[in-house]
């Protein structure tokens, strides 16, 4: 890539790694693979009333409820019917608040490296949601948005 | 002579451990060494008792392991003492001696002692050797010592004498250098021990008499004594010896244990508590345990008990190390100290000598991991083995399942056999499991029984305590979450429920002291907790008069006296005239409240006035499986905890009348019951329902009933309660989540929530009448756009 390796900063040197990629419409996702504890197809999600309006409800994954983040409402993207290709990402909140959650998304993609010159964390959007996103990296595919799973819940 | 001896001897190695825990890396040797020591001495005293007079042979093996003792420790004076006891055991076989068989006991005597020295740690004068040692030239020194040690010690021998560490020493902060989870262990046991202790103290305060409880309370400190010396905690260890030299004493009968004596043992049982907790919470943190400065005082005046004969020797002893022993912070009686006694042997943090030790409290040595104390659950071993026969079976049972190559399909009917006993054994091993966790509440209600006592004493009342169905079991989180609630309401009935005065109550016909009882039993699924006073009774206009004036209600007529009673729990009132110590600061029954319905129990209070109180408490028996009544509302299934439904109803017409053509409500027999919809309530409503086709559910929520409506009720079943998880913890109405049988989840009502929800809908609708039309009168598509859009 055509980055200056000299201009390599910590933070970008910390978010290299591998990265579990997903889509959201047309649109690249990326979580760090490390807090991703297992893919799951989706089962009868339960609709919990009165919950936040991203939270699509909870599921049983062998014996424990988990809940589950609609990241299509929490991007504030139109809904989908759930298909053969809908996901649902477990993920690791052990240092967030000791649970885990899964994100629902439209199709996984695969695991990638992410080097640090590729990444981009000079991110400027004025959505509300974008503290969610933690960088972006881009590479000969194209984009892809690296999200702050701490953040996703809020 | 012989006894001045022994103490110089126990005196040089009191010095032991502290030089050894000098350096660090030298310490974990130590403790090693101890154990091997220790594993030496037992080996030693199995083979002595094992050892006849008569045969040789027998006694050869402890007579070389004597001699052995070199291989293992090459302390001169351990070493002096074992060839003294390998004489001894010479002379017994060369038959040299008048009496053998007491020769052997006392060389078993003698390792006793050893072991006490060097492992225990036991402070020189409990010990006494039965043999006389072998010491060459140095008797006189002895004497000299001895001279010193038998009249108790004044401030210029102790100045002089290092070796006898004064009161101070014994408490200072110390790092924690066992093995964390030995040390969480000790603990945990040493708290049973002193529960137990309370116990019998309790019983020693009805009948000062009883030597078996006299001996229990000495077995406990005796027990932690020796366990806190192994694991080196000193300040526990010490203080417990102390604590049990006075009830030796009373062991013997020569000190009695009542009045001051009996408090002083209550508070040297309260204080060993204190130092257990430091214990716990150094654990957690950085491994030094702090000494409440306190406890000089208290070891004080033990002392003080201990040696009531010598009052004049014993007030010179209190006078000399006074100044160390104000209650100060801990780090001012030990600069004292360093002044007094030698700077080698003292481990004070100000000492600036070159001693290494004065900074050893304060370093953190070793990486220190924070140790959680481990909960502990005692369960019979009959529970365990028939847990495992019935795994055993269910172990069978998966055999005949897979055990056969293929099922045809005539073979339904065994597949049914073996479905209904796969079926039986898990029912089985669910309650077994669930026993697993179950406890008597006979340690909470033991601990009230103290509590009780303290606070009947502190405000000079007479009463008389009773339990019963102390056996009664309930679950570990129960038992340990039901004290705090328990203790309110204890104290309470002791401090407000009681009369003041004996003459009130013989006035009023009723005997002098005042009883409150505390009961737990058995009641159709769930367990009571009784908590019952002959006193005043609760005064229904006097409690309405109280709140008005708090401002807690605007006018008490329409109350009825359970709900009247149930103002007593509003936050902020209490009615006790003045506050003291004991009880009426207004916090403590909205305590109790919350306490119990954290447990999903509830409390129903039964007054009588002039008569007496009883507070009821209703828990479930588990907290982690209920039965549920799972019920459907708009193609969701929810489920409401059976315990919290009084009656479902298939409602008529002419039962459901509507008031302000707003609000619904329910005629059952002479009873009015607010009505609300369920769907409405979670805003998943599909339009307006034809009621004669809808359940209802009569629910009781704080001694009010409330009735709502579902599209149909399921069925029961016993659930598995399970939490929806951080992002969903504080969503209102719902209390968690279980696993249905088709795998999916379902969702657990919470009554209360759901009550305070429909409360302020309702009144919501009624501030907003547009509201109600809008979802009566629009169609169930616009309801559902209205819905995902809110």
């Amino acid at each position: 890539m055509a980055t200056d390796s000299t201009t390599i900063t910590q933070e970008q040197q910390e978010l290299a790694g591998q990265y579990l990629t997903f889509r959201l419409q047309q649109e690249l996702y990326g979580v760090d693979i490390l807090k991703v504890l297992e893919i799951i197809s989706v089962p009868v999600i339960t609709d919990v009333p009165k919950s936040p309006a991203t939270i699509k409800g909870v599921i049983n994954l062998r014996g424990r409820i988990i809940a589950v983040l609609d990241l299509r409402q929490k991007f504030s993207m139109p809904p989908i019917d759930i298909d053969r290709e809908s996901c649902i990402i477990i993920l690791d909140l052990a240092e967030v608040n000791g649970g885990q959650i899964g994100i629902l998304v439209d199709r996984v993609s695969e695991v990638i490296d992410i080097e640090a010159e590729e990444i981009d964390t000079t991110i400027n959007t004025q959505d509300q949601s974008a503290q969610a996103i933690k960088a972006l990296a881009k590479n000969e595919q194209g984009i892809t948005i690296l999200l702050n799973i701490d953040e996703l819940e809020s | 002579m012989l006894r001045a001896l022994a103490k110089w001897f126990k005196s040089l190695w009191e010095l032991e451990p502290r030089e050894v825990t000098e350096c660090n890396s030298f310490k974990q040797g130590y403790f090693k060494k101890m154990s091997i020591i220790s594993d030496f001495l037992d080996q030693l005293q199995l083979s002595l008792s094992e050892g006849d007079p008569g045969n040789l042979m027998s006694l050869s093996q402890p007579h070389t392991d004597l001699l052995r003792i070199k291989d293992i420790d090459d302390d001169p004076r351990l070493e002096q003492v074992c060839n003294s006891a390998a004489k001894i055991l010479e002379q017994v076989m060369l038959r040299d001696v008048e009496d053998p068989e007491e020769a052997i006991e006392d060389i078993v005597e003698t390792v006793s002692c050893l072991r006490a020295i060097l492992v225990h740690h036991c402070p020189l004068e409990t010990v006494t050797f039965p043999i006389e040692l072998d010491t060459g030239g140095e008797v006189a020194q002895f004497e000299a010592f001895s001279h010193v040690s038998k009249g108790p010690n004044t401030s210029t021998t102790e100045a002089s004498s290092n070796d006898q560490p004064e009161v101070d020493i014994r408490f200072d902060p110390i790092e924690l250098s066992g093995d964390n989870e030995l040390l969480a262990d000790f603990v945990t046991e040493s708290r049973e021990h002193l529960e137990e202790a309370d116990q019998h103290l309790l019983t020693i305060e009805s009948n000062p008499e009883d030597s078996d409880a006299i001996n229990g309370v000495f077995r406990a400190f005796h027990t932690i004594k020796g366990v806190a010396g192994f694991l080196a905690v000193k300040p526990v260890q010490n203080f417990a010896h102390v604590a049990e030299t006075m009830l030796d004493l009373a062991r013997k009968g020569t000190l009695k244990l009542t009045g001051k004596v009996l408090d002083l043992t209550f508070e040297a049982n309260d204080a060993l508590k204190q130092l257990l907790e430091g214990t716990e919470s150094a654990l957690s943190s950085d491994g030094v345990l702090n000494p409440d400065p306190n406890i000089y005082d208290l070891v004080k005046k033990i002392e003080g008990v201990g040696s009531p004969d010598s009052h004049q020797e014993s007030s010179g002893q209190a006078s000399a190390p006074a100044p160390k022993e104000t209650p100060i912070p801990a780090s001012k009686p030990e600069s004292k100290e360093v002044e007094q006694s030698s700077k080698v042997e003292s481990p004070t943090p100000k000492s600036s000598t070159a001693s290494p030790e004065p900074s050893k409290p304060k370093k953190a040595s070793k990486p220190n991991k924070p140790t959680k104390i481990r909960e502990m659950i005692k369960v019979s071993a009959d529970r365990l083995d028939s847990l495992i026969d019935t795994i055993g079976e269910l172990v069978i049972c998966e055999a005949m399942l897979n055990g056969r190559e293929t099922w045809k399909a005539d073979d339904a009917e065994n597949l049914v056999h073996v479905a209904s006993q796969i079926n039986k054994i898990t029912r089985n091993l669910q309650q077994m499991a669930t026993s697993l966790r179950m406890l008597p509440v006979r340690s909470t209600f033991n601990r009230m029984a103290r509590l009780a006592r303290d606070v009947a004493r502190k405000i000079n009342k007479n009463i008389q305590f009773v339990t019963e169905g102390e056996d009664t079991e309930l679950d570990k989180t129960v038992v340990d979450s039901i004290g705090d609630p328990l203790v309110h309401m204890v104290r309470n009935a002791v401090d407000h429920g009681l009369e003041d005065t004996e003459e009130e109550r013989i006035q009023k016909g009723k005997p002098g002291p005042g009883t409150v009882t505390l009961r737990a039993f058995h009641k159709g699924g769930s367990i009571c907790i009784e908590i019952e006073d002959d006193g005043r009774g609760l005064d229904r206009e006097v409690l309405i008069k109280k709140a008005i004036e708090k401002g807690i209600i605007h006018s008490g007529d329409h109350l009825s006296d359970s709900e009247a009673y149930q103002l007593i729990f509003a936050p902020g009132f209490s009615t006790a005239k003045e506050v003291t110590d004991v009880s009426g600061r207004g916090v403590g029954m909205d305590v109790v409240m919350k306490g119990i319905e954290a447990l999903r129990g509830k409390v129903e209070i039964r007054s009588e006035l002039g008569k007496g109180t009883t507070f009821s408490i209703r828990l479930p028996l588990t907290l982690a499986i209920i039965d549920g009544m799972v019920v459907r509302v708009t193609g969701r299934r929810f489920i409401i905890p059976t315990l919290s439904i009084i009656r479902m109803v298939q409602p008529q017409d002419h039962q459901i009348n509507t008031i302000l053509n707003k609000e619904k409500v329910l005629r059952i027999g002479e009873d009015i019951i607010p009505v609300f919809n369920l769907d409405e309530i979670f805003e998943v409503s599909e339009g307006e329902k034809d009621i004669s086709n809808c359940s209802i559910l009569v629910v009781e929520d704080n001694d009010s009933k409330y009735a709502f409506i579902v599209d149909e009720i399921v069925g029961q079943q016993q659930i598995i309660i399970k939490n929806l998880g951080e992002s969903l913890k504080d969503i209102p109405g719902l209390s968690g989540g279980a696993i249905m049988p088709d795998g999916t989840v379902g969702l657990i009502l919470d009554i209360s929530g759901l009550v305070r929800l429909a409360k302020e809908d309702s009144q919501r609708s009624y501030s907003s009448p547009n509201r109600i039309s809008s979802i009566e009168k629009t169609p169930p598509k616009d309801t559902e756009l209205l819905v995902s859009s809110s």
